[in-house]
């Protein structure tokens, strides 16, 4: 893709994915790893949640992971949801990393009423919503293996 | 260490009150726990007032009508563990010598439906629809099962029990008896567990 293309993409948070946002299926989910305690955790962080120590290390985190713990939400969400609208029910569940963290993360393409922990779901980068300047938001998903 | 009491309590029916005012609520519970107490306004020397959704200044306005005596009243907000939080000051200012006798009140007035989000979440997690309080204990309550093996059916005795206590509660929100068919045909999600275990409107006091 162009790079004039390129620039029309941003994430629904700035420090939570690789970049370029092009190709949605090459992009993955970046975090932060202390170097003292190993603890891992999305996005940007200086400071370590918790050992508190300040040494950390931006790594690209695995886009496959095991369903840990999951709920169904059948009501539509409140404030400024950018989900289908009228509102469809959609399964909302922890994905457990290789690297240890567990991702709260919306679920796709499945039946929410036969979800099971512990199977493999992988991540889906896609278009949330486009925004008032034209801008297609990118938020993550996780969908199964 | 010096040794500290509650000396006195009220409460406030839990409840939907239409537009009945959150101070009126609160000077309710605060009169109650003062005459609990038999204590006056005037020996009361500090107030620690717990609220998560209120407006600045809630403590104050809910208690300077029972006389400006010049005490400090201070908000205190610590989402859930607001009134934790409060006890916990006003017994720290009373170790500390700087008085004797508090008052810790707690109140909330709240709207139907799911919270203000802003409050809790950052702009992303609403956007992306992670903002739903309720699904957080939906999914502790899954994992649970999971490694304990927990059954619906015993969950549902939990809810059972309470709501069977509740009639014998005057000031309890909900004063109704469930049955455990109900509860067992409930399907362990975000949406029942909010039907079973909400609570929209609360206020209670303590002297120390």
């Amino acid at each position: 893709m162009d790079e004039a293309e390129e620039q029309k993409r941003v994430g629904v948070r700035d420090d939570i994915f690789t970049t370029p946002l092009y190709p949605s299926e090459q992009v993955s989910l970046k975090g932060s790893k202390c170097r003292i305690c190993g603890e891992v955790f999305l996005g940007k962080h200086l400071s370590c949640g918790n050992c508190a120590n300040e040494d950390m290390e931006q790594i690209t985190l695995h886009n496959k992971g095991k369903l840990w713990t999951y709920t169904v939400i059948r009501n539509r969400p409140p404030g400024d949801y950018k989900g289908p609208d009228p509102f469809v029910p959609f399964a909302e569940g922890l994905i457990e990393l290789p690297e240890g963290i567990r991702l709260l993360s919306p679920l796709t393409d499945c039946d929410v009423d036969n979800l099971k922990i512990g199977t493999e779901w992988r991540l889906l980068v896609d278009v949330l919503y486009v925004d008032d300047e034209g801008n297609e938001v990118m938020s993550f998903k996780f969908k199964p293996v | 260490m010096k040794e500290i009491a509650i000396v006195g309590v009220g409460i406030h029916k839990f409840g939907r009150f239409g537009d009945k005012p959150y101070t009126e609520i609160g000077r309710e519970a605060a009169r109650m726990a003062l005459k609990d107490a038999n204590i006056a306004w005037r020996d009361i020397e500090a107030a620690y007032v717990s609220k998560m959704y209120l407006p600045a200044t809630s403590g104050a306005r809910i208690l300077a009508p029972l006389g400006r005596t010049g005490i400090p009243i201070c908000d205190v907000e610590a989402a859930c563990a607001s009134g934790g939080v409060a006890l916990r000051q006003a017994i720290i200012g009373i170790q500390s010598g700087a008085f004797d006798n508090a008052l810790v009140l707690g109140v909330e007035k709240m709207s139907r439906g799911f919270m203000d989000p802003s409050m809790l979440y950052e702009k992303w997690q609403i956007l992306m629809g992670l903002s739903t309080n309720p699904s957080y204990w939906a999914m502790r309550a899954r994992r649970h099962m999971e490694e304990y093996g927990t059954t619906d059916l015993q969950i549902a005795k939990i809810a059972y029990k309470n709501h069977k206590d509740s009639v014998h509660n005057p000031y309890a929100m909900y004063q109704k008896e469930f049955t455990l068919t109900l509860h067992k045909n409930s399907e362990i999600d975000s949406l029942k567990l909010k039907q079973l275990f909400s609570k929209r409107q609360e206020t209670a006091s303590n002297l120390l």
